[in-house]
This record gives C-alpha cells, structure tokens and sequence, in this order.
C-alpha cells in the first residue's frame, strides 16, 4: 500500500482530493496533515509518503520553498495548482507532473496511476534542482528528459534536434548522445517553440542554432551541424526563412 | 371561465399602468387617458384612480376619493408600488387638509418602506412630497433638505423623469422663497432633462414655469419666448388642459403690455373649458387673471365678481399665498374706486396672509398699497409707517434680487447680443482686412509675394507647432489612461480557479445548499467585477458590495476561520464618493492570504472608509501575523509587491489627474510585537457630479 500525503491551505480541498482519490479504489492510503510549508515538511518527515500532492500557493511560502527545505525527496510529486503560468512552464520543463484547480477526476487519476506505476524507481535530486534553476529564469532553462532507466537533466543549447517516433520523441544532443523520451514531439513543440526551436517538418523540430546550410536539392533540406539533414516541409518553407532572417 | 378570462385582462391592464407610472415618458393627460372608462373595482384601481386627480389637480375628485383610501385594507393590495402610492396619497390627501404633522408622519413610512425595497425613484418620490409639505408650512430649509435628498435618490434611480420632477420641485420651493435666480436655474436643469426623455408634457410644463418666473421678474420678452415653446409643446400633444393653462399666462402677459381687450376675447372660454376639467389651481388663476382684465377695461364689478370666485377656487386648493394676491388686487380695485373702506380691509387680509406664510416678497407689495389707502384717508402717521417699512424692504433688497433677476434672465439675451456684437466687428475686421489688400494690391506687388510667402511659412510653423503639441497631449492623455486601464487592478486568476475547486468540493460533499450559496455569491462578485473593473470610478457603494462578496467568497473557501467588518461613512455613500475599483483588493487578498487570517484564532479584518481632511480615507487593518514574519517566510516576494507598485502608481496618475495628495501608508498594527496590519490609503476625493455637473455648466456659464 502506497502513501499518498495531500498538502494545500484550503481544508475543504485537502479532503475533496482525498475523496475522489478514495473513490478510485486504488491501493493507497491518503493523509491530509500538510495544511501549509512548516506543517508540510513536518507530515513528510513523519509520514514519509511515496507520493505527495503540493498545492503551489500557500499562505507562508509556495510549494518550491517546501521542496528547498526537504532534504531527503524520496517521493513522486506532483503539482495542484489554480493559476500559475509562469510556475506551470518551469514544472513542465523539468518534466515533473501537475493537475490543475479544479480538478478532472481522470488526469487526477492518470497522474497518481503514473506516480504509482514509478514510485519504486530510484529518485534522483538533479530533476528538483533543474525545478529550482527552472523557476529562477526564463532564458537558459534546463529541460528534464525522463527514460525508463534514468533522468537526464540538459542545457536547451546542448540540444541539436528531436525527431518523433510515434509517441516517442528521439533527442539528438551535441556530445553526440541521442535520448529516447516517451513523450510526443507535439509536447516539446510547445515547450521549446519559444525557444529557439522549430518544427520544419511533421517529425522533425530542430534547434535554429545548429543549422549549418540550406541544401535545395530533393525538394530542399537543412543540414545541421551534425551532419545529420532534416527535410523541410514546402508548407513551412516561407516560415522557416523569415525565422533565420530573425536569427 | 369568462369571469376569470375578464380578471385576468383586468389583471393585465393594471399590470401595464403601473409599469406607466414608473416610466420617463409617464405624463398625466395620457395617464388619464389610459383610467377613463376603466372601472375602479379593485383597490388598485381605486388607488391608481386617485393619483390621476391629484395629479390632474382635480381638488374636490381627489378630496372625496381619497377620503376612503384609508378603507383599502392593505392586505388586499399584491402590488408594492401601489402600496408605496397608497400612502403617498394619503401624505397628499393630509397635506391638503392641512395636517402637516400627519403628513410628514406618513411620509416617514413612505420612505422607511421604499427603502427597504431599494426602490430609488420611490425614495425620491416621497422626499419629493416631503419637501412639498414644507414648502405648504413655508419652511425653507427642511424644503431645501429633503428636495436635494430627493435629488439624490433621484439620481440614484434609472427613472429620470423623476429627476426633472425634483429639479421642478426645487424651482417651485425657490421661487415661493423669492429665489427667482435659483428658480430658473433649477427649472432649465429640469427641462434640459426632460427635453433628452422627450417628455413633451413636462416640456410644455416646464417651459412655462419658466415663462412665469420671467415675468414675476418682469422680463416680458422671455417670458412671451417660453410660453410660445410651451404652447408648441402643447399643441404636439395636443393636450387640452396644457392649452387652457398657457392661456391663462398668455392672458397674464397681455395684461401687462396692456391689451385687456385681447384678453377678453379668448379668456371666458378658456375658463368654460377649465371648469370641465376641474383643475382647481388653474381655475383660480384664470378667474384672477380674468379679475384683472375686468379691472383693467373698467368694468369694476364684473372684476370683483371674478376675483370672489377666483378666492373659492384658490381656498377650495389651499393657495394661501394666492389668495393673498386675490385679496390684494381686490384691494387694489376698492382703491381704484376709491371704496377706502373696502380697500384697507382687502389690503390687511392680503397683508395679514402673507405675514402668516412669511412671504418677504410681495408683502411689500401691500405695505405700498395699504399706505396709499392711508394716505387716500388721511391718515398719514399710517400711511408714512408703511410707505417706510416699503421703502426699507426697497433699500434692502433692490439691489440684490433686482440686479440678480435682470442678470439671471438677460443673461440669454445678453449673450445672443455679445455674438451679435462679435459678428458685426468680425464683418467690420473682414472688410478692414480686404481694403488693406487692395492697397497692399495696388502698392507693391513683390513686397505681397514675398510676404505671402513669409506669412504662409509662419502659419504652417505655428500650426505644425500646434498639431505636433495637440498630438502629443493627446498621446500623453492616452498613454495615461491606457495605463490606467492596464493598472487597473484585476482579479488574481489564482482566486478565481481557487473559488471553482471550492464549488467542485461543495458538489462532492453533496451539499446542494451550500454549492448555491456559494455559487451565487462567487458569480454576482464576477459579474460586479467583469461590470466595474473596466471603469476608471465607481461609487463607494458599488465598491462595498465588491469587497463584501469578495470577502465572503473567501470565508466561506477558509470555512468562516476569519471574520470581517466594513465600515462605510453613511455621508460618502449618499454624496456618492467615486472610488478606483477594487483599489483594496490586493491589500485584503495580502491580509487573508499571508497574513495567514485563516490559520490564527479570532481573525479579522476590518475596513473602514471615511473623509478626512478633505481626502477619502480608506483603511485596511487586520490582525494577522505581521508583515515581518510574512516577509521573512518568503524573501524573494516580487510579485506581491508589484501590487503595491501597481496601486502606488494608480494613486499618482489619480494625483495628477486630480491635482490631489494621495498617498498610501502601511505600518504595523502592534508596533511592539510587529503583528497585524493597518494599510492606509489616502485618495483625492471625487463625487459622482459628472452628469449633473455638465448640466450646471450649460447654465452656469
């Protein structure tokens, strides 16, 4: 049986999520002892939960003030949150989950089921400290790619391209690694698009920095500086030059 | 079924001259219009009935009338607003008796009971009726006070109608106080009002109040001007009473220039007509006037005749002051012929009226005449003391009211003059211009050139100075109220989502009373929101109800852990002080949020807005833990300040807009243990005088 602690101001929320999570009828047990960031820390290190549920806002802190001041976090996290934009984006890029206010019983229940499904793998802070740098900047943030083996925390700039395989993205970085992420190409589209990166073709996002030379032949491709030459959608052709006219 | 068929028409026609009474376009001819042939079977009918006489000014019908209204149970009317006409009526029907104690003790329900309907206009009504009565006990504060709560109340409502009505009201208390000044004042702000709704009786009505007070001031040609409006209203609407009483003033102006023949030819018929619809005040008006007319072509007993009917009517209506002028004129005609006796005894009557009224104005009037009997007498110590105390008032007032009332009512004409002046030294300048260019013309050619050119160069610098300073000002205007928009403080969207989770979490409790209670509230606070925060002010009221909804959407979220407590001067609400919307809010969210009200015993904040040395003071207090340990929680707050930023900014362009000292001051609550809060802000103070001020100034000028 998993333990599952709900920490978030509001009493009536703390039992209400209780309540829904009891009505899945999933081998957990819930407690609902975190009602602030002191009272918080202390239910962690007494209950010492496998998955916690952190409402962002609270009235002595946010939930990030809670996660610099525990030490040892042996636990599945996952956000709930009411309105947090610039919260939300650093969440996402350091792959970490959340559910919004009010809340969907089914992404309730896929987020738990996924936390559930990863509680026994081994917690590694470098996700928490990639989190933390996430929050204090908008500009080099540093993008958490989950595997099934391990957590890899990298630089956006150390990223050359992604190509999509189905619902599995490829990440081609420029020490030469390629990471295999499960999640879709569409996902880090909208996450890194305003970084720098564009989506010249259905499967392939490219980082704008590493191109090297636009090659006309076969109806036209990039050529990054990897070597590697990625084919460019007719529909995007016009796009794709005005963004390196911009570079 | 036919019987219930019959009821529910009937229900439906009541229905829809109720909705009549309380509409801007509602006038009394077609008021009546609507009642004739109805029957008066139901209370609300009777009710309704009632109102139409007094409005019409059908004395004796209402007197009877209203004489039973006290048998009408009130449990048998379903109707608030005949309820609330009930006992107007009623206040009416006393007023006339001369019970003013009765009256005014009605009118206190009258109000208690339209307030606590919250119906303005109904409110106003009652004032309305309330300042009459103190006009009939010739109190002119206790009048001015409640006509201009009326006007408050009034301006409150969404009916306008009855806006103008206590603007009227106001004229009519101004002009029985010899405030002629005043009155026109008033009454052009009336008529400007109605002339937007298109109310063309009260157009017509209004005009020629106007038309009267020009010649109690003796300004013959805007008097002949207002009453040739009136009479084209009157015609448009084709209402015969309104014709019948602008004959009796066209009556009375022709009197004046001398022409009673004129008079003679049109007035008895006009008469025949007002005794059909036995309108009271007006059928002693016109047997007055037509008195004078008699009078004035020499046939001495045909006038007196007309005067004593003229005096039934007058006293039949309760018009002291009227019948004091009857008195008076009839005095005037025993002078005339020389019938002493009868004179002084006419005279002192008039004298002895208007002493109890405390007329100022026209008692003198009298002092005069009555001295002119003494001396026709020969009793000169007599006559000598009131030719003084006439000559006293003469020295007194002269100046004032004379100088006021020529100004006041030339002031049209003067200015029609002063363009007409304008234009004719304009012309004059033109052909002055034109001659110098035939010489500059004739003279010397190149010289013209280049003088063209230079003047031209000039012009074009000095206009591109203008339009470049013109388009900046206006970019600075923009920009300023642009900013205030983008400053305007929003609704934090994380309060929002919060307040929905709350709903959701009632739903799951299955709760169904409370899921509502709290939805409604949560909504009406949205819809005030999404209504009033794009305005640059609103009124404190307005505001309150934020903050009360706001608030208790916040308790009921923090399962009433906190109280709270607003504290609104009566004073501002009623002046209605304007107010930034939602200056407070990130204040109180800070209270609530990280003073951590919720998780500390016995909670509370507190609000509280006054004036203060001329500035609106608002102060935000709570007890909570203190800004130290909320600061020390969190180091890295930025964005909580940016509402304090955001405010301080609001405050300044507020500042400069207003030329004001705004400020805003926080400070601990308990210096010694630093905890609670007290935020102060400081705002220049503003009414809401916009609409009716740009009334004032299209007359003030």
């Amino acid at each position: 049986m998993k333990k599952v602690l709900i920490i978030d101001d509001e009493k009536r929320i703390r039992d209400f999520v209780k309540r829904m999570i009891d009505s899945f009828n999933l081998d957990v047990e819930v407690f609902t002892d975190g009602e602030n960031v002191e009272t918080g820390i202390e239910s962690i290190n007494r209950i010492q939960p496998d998955i916690v549920f952190l409402d962002i806002q609270m009235p002595d802190g946010t939930g990030f003030d809670l996660l610099n001041r525990v030490k040892d976090k042996k636990f599945e996290l996952i956000f709930i949150t009411a309105f947090q934009e610039y919260a939300i984006m650093a969440i996402k890029f350091s792959a970490l989950d959340y559910i919004l206010k009010p809340i969907d019983d089914e992404e309730l229940k896929t987020a738990l089921q996924n936390a559930i499904d990863t509680v026994d793998f081994k917690k590694e802070d470098s996700q928490f400290e990639a989190l933390t740098h996430n929050l204090q900047t908008n500009q080099k943030r540093k993008l958490v790619l989950k595997t099934q083996e391990s957590v890899h925390v990298v630089d956006l700039s150390e990223i050359i391209r992604c190509e999509a395989d189905k619902n599995y993205t490829f990440f081609y970085l420029n020490n030469g690694k390629k990471i295999l992420v499960s999640r879709t190409l569409k996902d880090f589209e909208t996450l890194l698009s305003s970084h720098g990166f564009f989506r010249v073709q259905q499967s392939h996002l490219i980082n704008l920095e590493y191109i090297e030379r636009y090659d006309k032949h076969e109806g036209g491709s990039v050529i990054m500086r990897d070597g590697s030459a990625v084919p460019l959608s007719p529909a995007k052709k016009d796009q794709f030059f005005s963004m390196l006219e911009k570079l | 079924m036919v019987c219930l068929l019959l009821f529910k028409q009937s229900f439906a026609q009541e229905a829809e001259l109720i909705r009549f009474c309380e509409e801007n376009r509602f006038n009394p001819t077609e008021f009546s219009q609507k009642l004739t042939g109805k029957k008066a079977n139901t209370p609300t009918m009777r009710i309704l009935k009632v109102y139409e006489k007094s409005l019409n000014g059908n004395y004796k019908g209402f007197i009877h009338d209203a004489s039973m209204l006290h048998s009408i149970k009130n449990q048998s009317i379903n109707n608030a607003f005949i309820l609330h006409l009930k006992q107007l009526e009623e206040c009416e029907y006393s007023l006339l008796n001369g019970e003013f104690y009765a009256a005014k003790k009605g009118l206190e329900q009258a109000v208690s009971f339209a307030r606590k309907k919250h119906e303005n206009q109904w409110v106003s009504q009652a004032y309305r009726l309330y300042s009459k009565v103190y006009l009939y006990e010739n109190k002119k504060d206790s009048a001015d006070l409640f006509i201009n709560r009326a006007i408050e109340f009034a301006k409150r409502s969404t009916n306008e109608l009855e806006l103008a009505l206590c603007l009227h009201q106001s004229a009519l208390n101004h002009a029985q106080f010899s405030n002629i000044q005043e009155a026109v004042t008033q009454e052009l702000l009336a008529l400007q009002v109605v002339e937007k709704l298109n109310n063309t009786y009260y157009e017509c009505i209004f005009n020629r109040f106007i038309a009267e007070l020009s010649l109690d001031a003796g300004n013959l040609r805007e008097a002949e001007n207002y009453l040739r409006k009136s009479q084209l209203k009157s015609r448009r609407i084709s209402s015969k009473r309104l014709k019948l009483e602008n004959d009796i003033l066209r009556a009375r102006i022709e009197i004046r220039k001398g022409y009673p023949n004129e008079v003679l030819a049109f007035l008895p018929s006009s008469v025949k007509g007002l005794e059909q619809l036995k309108d009271y005040i007006s059928l002693g008006e016109a047997w007055m006037v037509l008195g004078e007319t008699y009078n004035a072509s020499g046939q001495v007993n045909k006038s007196l005749e007309a005067f004593n009917t003229s005096l039934t009517y007058f006293e039949q209506s309760r018009q002291p002051e009227k019948m004091a002028s009857v008195y008076h004129q009839i005095g005037l005609v025993h002078l005339s012929k020389k019938d002493l006796q009868n004179a002084e005894k006419n005279i002192l009557k008039a004298i002895v009226i208007r002493n109890n009224i405390k007329e100022r104005n026209r008692i003198y009037e009298s002092y005069f005449a009555l001295s002119n009997v003494y001396a026709a007498q020969g009793q000169k110590q007599k006559a000598f003391d009131y030719l003084k105390r006439h000559t006293d008032f003469l020295r007194r007032n002269s100046f004032s009211i004379d100088s006021k009332k020529i100004e006041d009512l030339t002031q049209t004409n003067s200015r029609e003059e002063r363009e007409r002046l304008i234009e004719t030294q304009e012309e004059k300048l033109q052909k002055e211009l034109k001659e110098k260019e035939i010489l500059q013309l004739q003279s010397d050619r190149q010289l013209l050139g280049i003088s063209i050119v230079i003047a031209i160069f000039f012009l074009s610098a000095v206009s591109v100075f203008f339009i470049v300073r013109q388009r900046n000002t206006l970019q600075e205007q923009r920009e300023s109220e642009m900013s205030q928009t983008l400053l305007r403080s929003q609704m934090n969207p994380h309060f929002i989502f919060n307040a929905l989770a709350v709903i959701q979490s009632y739903i799951y409790e299955n709760t169904p009373e409370k899921t509502s209670k709290f939805l409604v509230n949560f909504s009406r606070l949205i819809r005030l929101i999404l209504e009033n925060s794009p305005k640059e002010f609103i009124t404190i009221d307005i505001e309150k109800e934020i903050l009360s909804k706001y608030l208790t959407t916040q308790k009921l979220r923090f399962e009433d852990r906190f109280n709270f407590n607003i504290e609104i001067d009566e004073e501002l609400i009623f002046r209605r002080a304007l107010i930034p919307p939602m200056i407070t809010q990130p204040f109180i969210e800070n209270s609530i949020e990280h003073g951590q009200l919720h998780t500390i015993e016995h909670g509370i904040i507190e609000i509280t807005m006054k004036e203060r040395f001329g500035m609106l003071e608002i102060v935000i207090t709570d007890n909570g833990v203190g800004r130290s340990k909320a600061e020390k929680i969190k180091k890295k707050k930025s964005h909580k300040s940016m509402a304090l930023e955001i405010t301080r900014e609001r405050i300044e362009i507020m500042n400069k807009k207003y030329k004001g000292k705004g400020s805003l001051t926080i400070e601990d609550l308990d210096v010694k243990q630093k905890t609670g809060t007290r935020v102060i802000i400081c705002l220049p103070m503003i009414y809401e005088n916009t609409k009716f001020g740009s009334y004032e100034k299209s007359t003030d000028n």
